[in-house]
């Protein structure tokens, strides 16, 4: 089982579960939190830095409209003349001014000497908000706004430390946050007075307090933390009623910032925590002339809001759990599959192992699935492999390396007489004779040791022994089966005896017949040649006799030495005719493009005298160039030109149409017709046999024919005739095409 | 030419032996005709003539086929003879064939004639021989 299919597919499931599952949980408890603190730290900064924009935008249009005021043509002339008609003017200017900015409390111009006496006031009246010119003016050269501006130079506005607007030394109800910008103003060098503008920073502060994001929340502090614009009214301003509710309380982070900052040019935002929230502070100096005159611009953030989204992933935390858990459970269900799924293989391959070849073995081929089709396809070769090794009458069997017999098949128990059991394990020499298994177990051994092809992929033929010690020759093939750690040798015998005797048979048969076509041929020639002579001699002396007694013979002796004479020469001829048809197999040289035009005309040539005393009127068309023996054609042509000439029509002068074509397989057709008296279709296949003849009035040996059949035939061709009595005779000779086309 | 132009047929057939001699006869062949019925016979009839050039044949006429010793074996014993190697050799037989008139030639015989088997045309072949080798030729002097 260790090391099994089953073990590893749950090796590997729980594995790759439990890898999941801790590189989550690793993630997420190490980095998450802290990475959600960072990041609402960077969200706070940004929405201090926002506030800083806006109040710096604020604090630029207060300064703008001060200087406005500090360059009116009439507070010019007022100051310069002093007189009520330019005092009443600039209170009017003043006064309409006030009306049309709401959040201007008061605009005073203060005398620069003299105390700081206020030259020209207009206050806003609460509750209604309504605009006077003050009745009553007063020295403030005490106040820090005056000591702090008659310092400044032209151009220069300095803001005040908010405070609540008091009236009489009363903070006047409802509380108010002001901020005084105040400016100097100069004539020809001097400085003659201080223009103040007290601005109720309500909307200022209020909106500073406004946040993006709801769930924060904005505080702005003085520079000493105390707060000067709460959510809570009750929280702002309390130094202002000797009391403190400062930034510090809930963050005491922020008390060291508060202590340093005035040494400090640059101030970075500050971050701080405490257990429900965390906050960013950010000190902005807002008036250049004072740089330790500071708001501070504080967001907050409930810890709870913050970590909300690290909830969310507590919450995952959870799925995650859940999952792992499920993973756990399908690797157990995996691994209860995997072992159902392993069961027909590990079946499959126990049975497997051992079987052996043509062994029928029961495999779980219907079990569903891969396993099921990978056991059917098994059966299917297995049996495949059995029906071929109990049904083939070869001898199949299995050697091992060292030539040890592993199976045997039925084929080789008919074979060789042994049983299965008998002979497997035994060496496969058993199965030879001596010589022959010292041959084979040489072969084996050069084989194993790389040496020599050991017959294998090749047929071989050797002598095998059976049980009973008979021996039979064999063809033998070999196949290698290389398995993973050894090699076997499957060897297919198959019994030649019969094969060899036919062989033998065979031969012998070949060689009787060849020995007796040379009789034959050699028969023939010794006919035909060595007849010559005594026939000679029967010729020419019945020839000398005639000539030299003639005289001394009746009529009837000389008609019966004229019968020895004829005799003689028709066997002349037909001897004659014998040799040629015989030498005729004996042609050795090539073949070669004939030209059948030319060699007809040649032909005709040689057969001039006939033809001139017959009257014979030839013609040919559309004679191809062919394939063949130049003097056999010239002779097939001959004899048919000749047979037409001699066995034509006595009362007409024979016509011979000569003629080609191509038939459809692209061999050549070729024709000689004449107009002679036709031939008897009873006879049309005797005429082509050896020695037959139709018309016996004339000369003739009847080989002609047969002669010109061997010829064609030579050429792979045929010959046939169509004739009938009185309607002339063809002969139609069909050659094959050559290896050059026709032309 | 004179009378004792002198001829050696060489012929195992007797029947073909007097054709040629009713022929010479006939054509009334100025020359001496010897006959030797085969091979053995003919080198024997030279061999007695060894010692006498001047009854030296000086035409020889030769059958192929002969028993004991064929025309081309009585061939090669003459080229490889001194005394007799320049006499011209006519061979006259049955064959026709064209492997015995190749080979004939090659075992150096001076001419090829194919013996009619008509008697006029028999009588014609030995005219025209005569009138080549002896009146058209010069044949080598035996002396």
């Amino acid at each position: 089982m260790k090391g099994g299919i089953l073990y590893r597919i749950t090796l590997l499931c729980t594995g790759l579960v439990l890898t999941t599952a801790l590189v989550e949980a690793l993630w997420v408890f190490r980095g998450f939190e802290d990475q959600l603190v960072d990041q609402c730290f960077s969200e706070l900064k940004a929405e201090t830095f926002a506030e800083e924009v806006r109040l710096r935008a604020r604090l630029q249009e207060f300064r703008q409209d001060t200087l406005f005021l500090v360059d009116l043509p009439s507070l010019d002339s007022f100051l310069k003349t002093r007189s009520p008609e330019k005092k009443a003017r600039l209170e009017n200017i003043f006064l309409e001014l006030a009306k049309n900015k709401p959040h201007y409390l008061q605009v005073r111009v203060l005398e620069a000497s003299q105390d700081g006496l206020e030259l020209v006031r207009v206050d806003r009246m609460t509750p209604d908000g309504s605009v006077r010119i003050a009745p009553d003016l007063k020295p403030k050269g005490h106040r820090t706004y005056f000591q702090e501006t008659v310092s400044l130079g032209s151009g220069d506005v300095s803001f005040s430390k908010i405070e609540l607007n008091r009236e009489e030394g009363q903070i006047s109800q409802p509380p108010t946050p002001v901020l005084r910008a105040s400016s100097p103003l100069y004539r020809e060098g001097k400085l003659v007075a201080i223009l103040v503008v007290n601005i109720d920073a309500t909307g200022a502060l209020k909106r500073l307090q406004v946040s993006p994001n709801q769930a924060d929340v904005l505080f702005t502090t003085d520079s000493t933390g105390e707060f000067v614009a709460h959510p809570d009214p009750n929280k702002t301003f309390q130094f202002e009623y000797g009391r403190s509710a400062s930034i510090q309380e809930s963050f005491p982070e922020f008390q060291a910032v508060f202590e340093s900052a005035s040494n400090r040019e640059t101030l970075e935002p500050v971050l701080a925590r405490n257990e429900e929230s965390l906050a960013v502070l950010r000190l902005i100096a807002y008036d250049p002339n004072t740089p330790d005159r500071r708001l501070g611009l504080v967001a907050s953030r409930s810890l709870s809001n913050v970590l909300a989204a690290s909830r969310n992933v507590q919450h995952h935390n959870q799925i995650y759990l859940a999952a792992t858990v499920l993973a756990l459970l399908g690797s157990g269900l995996g691994a209860l599959l995997a072992r159902q799924i392993a069961a027909p293989f590990q079946s499959m391959t126990a049975k497997l192992k051992d079987v052996r070849a043509g062994e029928k073995v029961e495999l779980p081929v219907k079990v569903g699935g891969e396993a099921g089709k990978l056991a059917r396809a098994f059966h299917g070769l297995l049996e495949r492999e059995r029906a071929v090794l109990n049904t083939a009458a070869d001898a199949i069997v299995t050697i091992d390396s060292e030539g040890q017999l592993l199976a045997f098949n039925l084929g080789a128990e008919k074979m060789f007489g042994y049983k299965p059991e008998e002979i497997v394990g035994e060496n496969v020499a058993s199965l030879m004779p001596e010589e022959v298994a010292a041959e084979h177990n040489r072969h084996l051994s050069n084989y194993s040791a790389g040496r020599g092809t050991g017959g294998v992929g090749r047929v071989r033929e050797l002598i095998a022994k059976k049980k009973d010690g008979t021996l039979f020759p064999i063809e033998l093939s070999v196949g290698e089966l290389r398995l993973n750690d050894r090699t076997q040798f499957v060897g297919i015998m198959r019994d030649i005896t019969e094969r060899k005797q036919a062989e033998v048979a065979l031969r012998r048969s070949h060689e009787s017949l060849a020995r007796s076509n040379a009789e034959l041929e050699q028969f023939a020639h010794v006919a035909s040649h060595d007849l010559q002579g005594p026939l000679r001699s029967i010729v020419s002396f019945s020839q000398l006799l005639q000539r030299r007694c003639a005289h001394k013979l009746d009529e009837k002796e000389v008609e019966l030495l004229n019968f020895i004479i004829d005799g003689a020469s028709r066997m002349r001829e037909l001897t004659r005719d014998i040799l040629d048809l015989a030498s005729l197999g004996k042609e050795a040289r090539e073949k070669e493009e004939v030209q059948l035009g030319g060699l007809i005309e040649k032909t005709i040539k040689d057969l001039k005298a006939d033809i001139e005393i017959s009257e014979a009127d030839i013609e040919w068309r559309d004679l191809p160039t062919v394939w063949g023996y130049p003097s056999l054609l010239g002779q097939l042509f001959m004899n048919l030109i000749q047979n037409s000439i001699k066995y034509g029509d006595a009362e007409e002068s024979p016509q011979i149409r000569i003629s080609g074509r191509v038939d459809s397989e692209g061999g050549h057709i070729l024709e000689v017709s004449d107009n002679g008296p036709g031939i008897d279709k009873r006879y049309h296949n005797l005429i082509f046999h050896p020695f037959q003849r139709v018309d016996t009035t004339k000369d003739g040996t009847g080989i002609g024919l047969s002669l010109c059949k061997k010829i064609v035939e030579r050429h792979g061709g045929s010959i046939s005739v169509k004739s009938a009595p009185g309607s002339g005779t063809t002969f139609i000779i069909r050659l094959p095409s050559g290896p050059i086309a026709a032309v | 030419m004179t009378e004792t132009a002198r001829v050696l047929l060489v012929e195992d057939s007797p029947s073909d032996a007097k054709l040629v001699e009713i022929a010479v006869e006939e054509l009334n062949w100025i020359n001496k005709l010897d006959v030797a019925e085969d091979g053995e016979s003919a080198i024997a009839y030279l061999e007695s003539k060894r010692s006498h050039p001047e009854l030296t044949p000086h035409l020889i006429l030769l059958d192929l086929n002969m028993p004991r010793m064929n025309g081309f074996q009585v061939l090669d014993w003459l080229k490889a003879d001194q005394d007799f190697k320049l006499i011209p050799v006519v061979v006259l037989t049955t064959s026709s064939s064209p492997e015995d008139v190749n080979k004939a030639y090659q075992h150096s015989a001076s001419s090829f004639i194919s013996k009619p088997s008509d008697f006029s045309a028999f009588v014609d072949s030995l005219h025209t021989l005569e009138e080549y080798w002896f009146k058209v030729s010069r044949l080598p002097s035996t002396e």
